[in-house]
This record gives structure tokens, C-alpha cells and sequence, in this order.
């Protein structure tokens, strides 16, 4: 588990901090990981009212990776002709099932711990999601490339984790100034499973 | 955009390690050393070796190549004679040392998603099967100059000699498979290997300590000059092929001819089952019981053969596929991937095989080597002594051993250009109760030297000219045997 960072200064640039990088191992991007920059000071972000959707189409969990904050519901649409289930084992929460339901049928869950949910299909082994729930606004997905980009973040201290289902989770704090760039280049550790 | 590295960051953003100590600032060239594995090889595996001479990176070739859309030469110095990532990648269940699934170009199917093993024993363990279609095909081609007795070359096109189809395939984490069959003039079709390969078998145990390989397939006795592991030319040493069944005698008396009928033969493939590992990265050990001859689907007898295999590798890259702290790949000047260690191993098998009369030869062999690559240049010698305690059962009484000593240097002159030349002496001491039975013509006595020269076409077409010269043979006067005694020109293609 490596870090490097270049920090630059811009003037005219909006507030906050902005927080970019690159996230590897072994030198391969890890696309796909959630990257989310969480305050030391306990604070409280309310979660968004609107709902997100899980959609299944083609045999696929549409998206496959979804970031929400706690108490945050996700809607789980089936858009197959076929029958769906959805469920979620045992994990950072109790676990769930939705029972197995028809096309254009929706159910819904909300999720309350904190980490990553895998999301199932229990008549489809194959199909998985996942539901990464993170206590804070300031969060990325990583693209194809490897890379992130989070703006306007707040000045303070912070952890910054990162989590990827094939590495072991990164954890680093990290103290950010107003109007500060960081570019991290963040090498994971890949997990032996 | 200003860009400010060093001390002065710390005004601005400050990293500390989870445990509070601060991270050691490095510059941008200080990724390598951050990356800690970014070394040469697995920048070889992700961006593909440097280009062929001949053309640019090939990637129309077999099922690992098509995997990871990689180049034979990631893993091959002249298929299929394999360069030591090669040979961990076999060891590792055929995955690369480190970091597989980031490196695999193919979307397999997966039977179960990942987090199912989560909810095992409710659940089924997930695997995988292959995205592509795990097969590929290997033609040989031969055009061979053979002697004759009356002294005259016979020159013959074996066009094809042989045809191989090959499949391999991991079926998730830590299972694999691997299938062989041989189409050849002498054999017609034949199952070569079939097997499955359970790599570290139990939780807990240090990785790669243990694991099970299951199924007809090559014991590997020696990795040094294998058929399939590191054979660039064509002859295999006389070792693998003698069978007691080779030795015939005669009777000059009465004309009647003595000869067994034991086939066994060291390196056959067999049914079996061995254990293996890896213990500190070097060390490797197989144990394993074989079903001796037969015919593959019943024994021949109620008990089965027992074999092991150690091999040591000082040097170089390890067997897990990693350096040593402070170490690293050694580069050829075409970008190849070459090393520099002295690999040791040893083998002892044992066995018995029914023979005339209902009655059992007993037989064990052992083996010694150690081969030394250095940079291009790859030399080892070898030493294999057998013996059989009764290999005509009831006709006649007697003990005979064999023994073989072996060397081979071969050198990488281009990436594309392997000299090679090997030596190969062999004989097989006939006792004396079965001389003095009147069997006092005949022996097995023979050795050669092999020059060849290996040139790589494309990555994945190769030529080879290989001569055989009999420097004594147990038939020299009979075969009129003249130097060269044949020579083959090889035409070997794999897609």
C-alpha cells in the first residue's frame, strides 16, 4: 500500500479542495473502486431523498457498483422477462432477500451499514452488484483509466479509504487545505482472494 | 499549473500513515520503488515483450495467449521449451505468479459470482470456465534424412508427423485443467495428458505449500531437457523412452531370441496422483503413486508405483515467480526475459510391472541434474540409473540396470536463434547368469551427440534442424552406421 501525491495551487479555482488521482496495483488500474474521503470530525450528511435504481437487464445487475450514503433505499427493478430475485448476504449488514419477482416489478431496500453490500440474484449465480455505502458526500468511482476526481471539499482532516473487491481496503489520513489540488497516485495491495 | 514536490507539499496537504508516522516523501521517479512489484517482468506481461524481429507483437496464438493476449515469448523462449516465468506460471496452475486476475485479457463466464463463497457451505463455491474457447492446435511437420543399412540416406517428408490438440483452462481461484491429445503416424490418436490441477489444497497452509494434481499426466520427473518443459530441438534423451522391452538377445546357439515384455517406460504419461509444492519460494517437492504401465483403464497389477521429485533453484527467479528483495530480471538484448541461477533436482521412482509367468519386475530408478542459465546460455548435465530386479519372470533369472548420462548447452544467439547441441550415453549391463544361459549376443549400448540449431519464424512457427550422430550404437555394424546417422528439418506451428 503506497501513496504519492503532487499538490498544486490555482488561483481563481472554487472552493474547497479538490482531490484527484490515480489508483493502481501491480500497476494496473483498478477501475471500479470507490474512493471516499471521510471527515475525522463526526459530522452529518442527510441523506438525498431520491432513489436510486438497480436495474436488471440482459442478465446484468445495471449498475454494478452503486454509492449511496446511510438510510439512503435503493430501488431494485427487473426489466428481464424472466423471474429475478434479489438479495443481500449477511455482510456490513443482517443481509436481506426481496423474494423473486416478475418484469417491471420494483422492490426496494435501505441500507443503513456502512461498507460494501454484494447484491444477488439467487435463480442467476452469476449476477452480482454492489452497494457501497459510505458516510460522506465527497466520494468516486474510478474510471477505466484509473482515475478519480473529487471537487469542493471542504478543508479538515480526513481518512481517505479506498475499497476494490479484488485488493485490501486503503486507508490513509490525510489533511486538506482551502483551494488545495492533491493528485494521489495510490498503489493497493491485491487480496489474496 | 504549478506543481510543488518536496518539503514545501507540507504546507498544503499533510499524509500520515494510518499508524501516525509520516510517509516518506519520494519524487515522481519513486513510484517504481513505491509499486514494489513494477518490475520488468510484469511490465513484460502487461505491455508485451519487445517485438519480434520479424514482425510486430503476434497475438493470433494459443489458449494462454488468447487469455491474456500475450505473446508466446512471455512465457516461451522457443515454444514449447518454456523461460522461467514460463515455468512459474505451470507451477502456479497455470497463473501468473502475481496478480492473475488483474492481468487476464478474456471475460470468463462465471459460474456463481464472487460473493457466494461467502455464504458457503449454503452455496456452492463459485468457479469459472473460459471466455474463448480453451483450444488451440500444434502441427509438426518432419522431413527426415535416415540411414539405411546399405549406408544410403532415405529421405522422407512426415508431412504431418504429428498433430497435437491442446486445452487448458483455470476454472476459478485455485483449480485448473490441462488436455492433450497426440495425433501421430505410429499411434494414431492418443489421450496424452488429462488432468486437474487443485492448487493449494488447504486453508491455512503457507500459499503454494500444497497442492493436487490429478489425472493422466507427465510426472515431470525432471523438468531439465522434459519433452514438454524444456525441449527446443526435437530428440529427447534416451532416458524417457527405454523400456526393458528394447534389450534383445540372442542365443547364437540355438537362434532363439530373449526379450522382455515389460514396457514401462520412465517417461510415459500415466494416470496418477501427486502432491506438490512449493516451500520458501525454492524449494519444490512432488510425491506422488502412479499407475505403472497398463492400459489406462484397468492395472496390470494390484499395487501402484511410487515416485518423488525434488528440485532446488539457487538464483534468479524464483520458483514462486518472484525475486529476491534486491533482485530483478535479467534482459536480453530482443527485450526476452533470461536468468541466472543453478537449479538442482533429483527424482527416485518405484515400481513393478507384471512380466512373463504371473510373476512381478521390480524396478527403481533415480536421477540426478543441475542446469546453469546464464543470461543466453542455458548448460546442464544429468544422470539417471535404473534397475530391474527380474525383467524376464519366469524364462530366464536375471538383475539388469541401466544407466544414462546426459548434458545439453544450449545458447540463445538471437532472440530468435537457439544453438543447441546435446550428448546422450546410455547402456544397460546384462547379467551375467543371462550370458552364461547362451545369450551372449546383443546389448543396448548407445551414444550420441545431437547437434541443432532452433530458429523462431514467427513466435509461434519455428524450424529445427536437429542430427543425430551415433558415436556407438548396439547395432553400429549391423545398421552400417555413418555419421550423421539422420537428420531432421522440423516444421512446428501452434495456433
Amino acid at each position: 500500500m503506497a501513496l504519492l501525491v503532487v499538490v498544486s495551487a490555482e488561483t481563481g479555482s472554487p472552493p474547497g479542495a479538490t482531490v484527484s488521482g490515480s489508483v493502481y496495483a501491480r500497476n494496473v488500474p483498478m477501475a471500479g473502486a470507490v474512493v471516499s474521503l471521510v471527515p475525522e470530525r463526526e459530522a452529518t450528511f442527510p441523506p438525498p431523498r431520491e432513489h436510486p435504481v438497480i436495474d436488471q437487464a440482459n442478465l446484468r445487475f445495471v449498475p454494478r457498483l452503486l454509492v449511496v450514503r446511510p438510510g439512503m433505499t435503493v430501488d431494485f427493478r427487473n426489466s428481464d422477462p424472466i423471474l429475478h430475485n434479489v438479495f443481500g448476504p449477511p455482510g456490513p449488514g443482517e443481509g436481506f432477500d426481496l423474494g423473486t419477482y416478475p418484469r417491471t416489478h420494483s422492490r426496494s431496500h435501505t441500507f443503513t451499514a456502512l461498507g460494501v453490500h454484494a447484491i444477488l440474484c439467487n435463480v442467476h449465480p452469476e449476477m452480482v452488484a454492489y452497494v457501497a455505502v459510505v458516510a460522506t458526500p465527497y466520494h468516486a468511482v474510478v474510471d477505466t483509466v484509473g482515475r478519480f476526481r473529487i471537487d469542493s471539499v471542504p478543508a479538515g482532516r480526513y481518512s481517505i479509504n479506498v475499497w476494490h473487491r479484488h485488493t485490501v481496503p486503503f486507508v490513509q489520513p490525510l489533511e486538506l487545505y482551502e483551494a488545495s489540488r492533491l493528485d494521489l497516485t495510490l498503489e493497493l495491495e491485491v487480496s489474496k482472494r | 499549473m504549478t506543481t510543488i514536490a518536496g518539503r514545501t507539499l507540507t504546507r498544503l496537504a499533510r499524509v500520515r500513515s494510518v499508524h501516525g508516522r509520516r510517509m516518506r516523501w519520494r519524487g515522481v521517479q519513486g513510484l517504481v520503488a513505491l509499486g514494489g512489484f513494477f518490475t520488468p517482468v510484469w511490465a513484460m506481461i502487461l505491455v508485451g515483450p519487445a517485438p519480434n524481429p520479424h514482425e510486430g507483437l503476434t497475438h493470433g496464438i494459443p489458449v494462454f495467449a488468447r487469455k491474456y493476449r500475450t505473446s508466446c515469448s512471455t512465457c516461451h523462449t522457443a515454444a514449447p521449451k518454456l523461460n522461467v516465468l514460463g515455468e512459474a506460471f505451470r507451477l502456479n496452475g497455470y497463473r501468473f505468479p502475481e496478480n492473475d486476475r488483474l492481468l487476464r485479457r478474456d471475460e470468463p463466464v462465471e459460474l456463481g459470482a464472487e460473493p457466494w463463497k461467502d455464504l458457503w457451505p449454503r452455496s456452492i463455491w463459485p468457479g469459472e470456465v473460459s471466455g474463448t474457447v480453451p483450444l488451440a492446435l500444434r502441427i509438426q511437420n518432419d522431413a527426415e534424412f535416415a540411414r539405411e543399412p546399405n549406408g544410403d540416406l532415405r529421405w522422407t517428408f512426415r508431412f504431418p508427423q504429428e498433430i497435437y490438440l491442446l486445452g487448458a483452462s483455470t476454472l476459478g481461484d485455485d483449480i485448473s485443467a490441462f488436455f492433450e491429445a497426440e495425433w501421430s503416424r505410429e499411434r494414431n490418436v492418443d489421450v496424452v495428458q488429462a488432468k486437474l490441477k487443485f492448487q493449494d489444497l488447504l486453508p491455512g497452509l503457507p500459499e503454494r505449500a500444497l497442492n493436487l494434481w490429478v489425472g493422466l499426466q507427465n510426472l515431470y520427473l525432471f523438468t531439465f531437457t522434459d519433452r514438454q518443459i524444456d525441449r527446443a530441438a526435437r530428440q529427447k534423451f534416451r532416458w524417457q523412452d527405454y523400456q526393458p522391452a528394447d534389450l534383445s538377445l540372442r542365443n547364437p546357439g540355438t537362434g532363439e531370441e530373449l526379450r522382455s515384455i515389460n514396457t514401462f517406460r520412465l517417461g510415459q504419461t500415466q494416470p496418477a496422483v501427486e502432491f506438490n509444492g512449493l516451500l520458501g519460494g525454492r524449494l519444490y517437492y512432488g510425491l506422488g503413486l502412479a499407475q505403472g504401465v497398463g492400459d489406462r483403464t484397468t492395472d496390470d497389477n494390484n499395487r501402484k508405483d511410487l515416485f518423488y521429485k525434488i528440485r532446488y533453484k539457487l538464483g534468479g527467479l524464483r520458483l514462486d515467480g518472484r525475486y529476491d528483495p534486491g533482485g530483478g530480471p535479467v534482459l536480453g538484448r530482443g527485450g526476452q526475459l533470461l536468468d541466472r541461477s543453478l537449479t538442482v533436482e533429483h527424482f527416485g521412482y518405484f515400481g513393478g510391472q507384471p512380466v512373463e509367468g504371473e510373476q512381478q519386475d521390480n524396478h527403481r530408478s533415480f536421477g540426478v541434474s543441475a542446469r546453469l542459465l546464464y543470461g543466453p546460455a542455458d548448460v546442464g548435465v544429468g544422470y539417471v540409473w535404473g534397475s530391474h530386479d527380474n525383467p524376464w519372470g519366469a524364462t530366464i533369472a536375471g538383475k539388469t540396470s541401466h544407466s544414462d548420462f546426459f548434458a545439453k548447452a544450449e545458447y540463445l544467439l538471437f532472440p530468435w536463434l537457439i544453438g543447441s547441441l546435446k550428448f546422450d550415453s546410455f547402456s544397460v549391463d546384462v547379467p551375467a547368469s543371462v550370458r552364461q544361459g547362451g545369450f551372449t549376443e546383443g546389448r543396448h549400448d548407445q551414444t550420441r551427440i545431437l547437434p541443432g540449431v532452433i530458429a523462431l519464424v514467427r513466435q509461434n512457427v519455428r524450424v529445427v534442424l536437429e542430427a543425430e550422430i551415433f558415436t556407438e550404437h548396439q547395432a553400429s555394424s549391423e545398421l552400417n552406421l555413418q555419421s550423421p546417422q539422420a537428420l531432421w528439418l522440423r516444421l512446428d506451428v501452434a495456433f
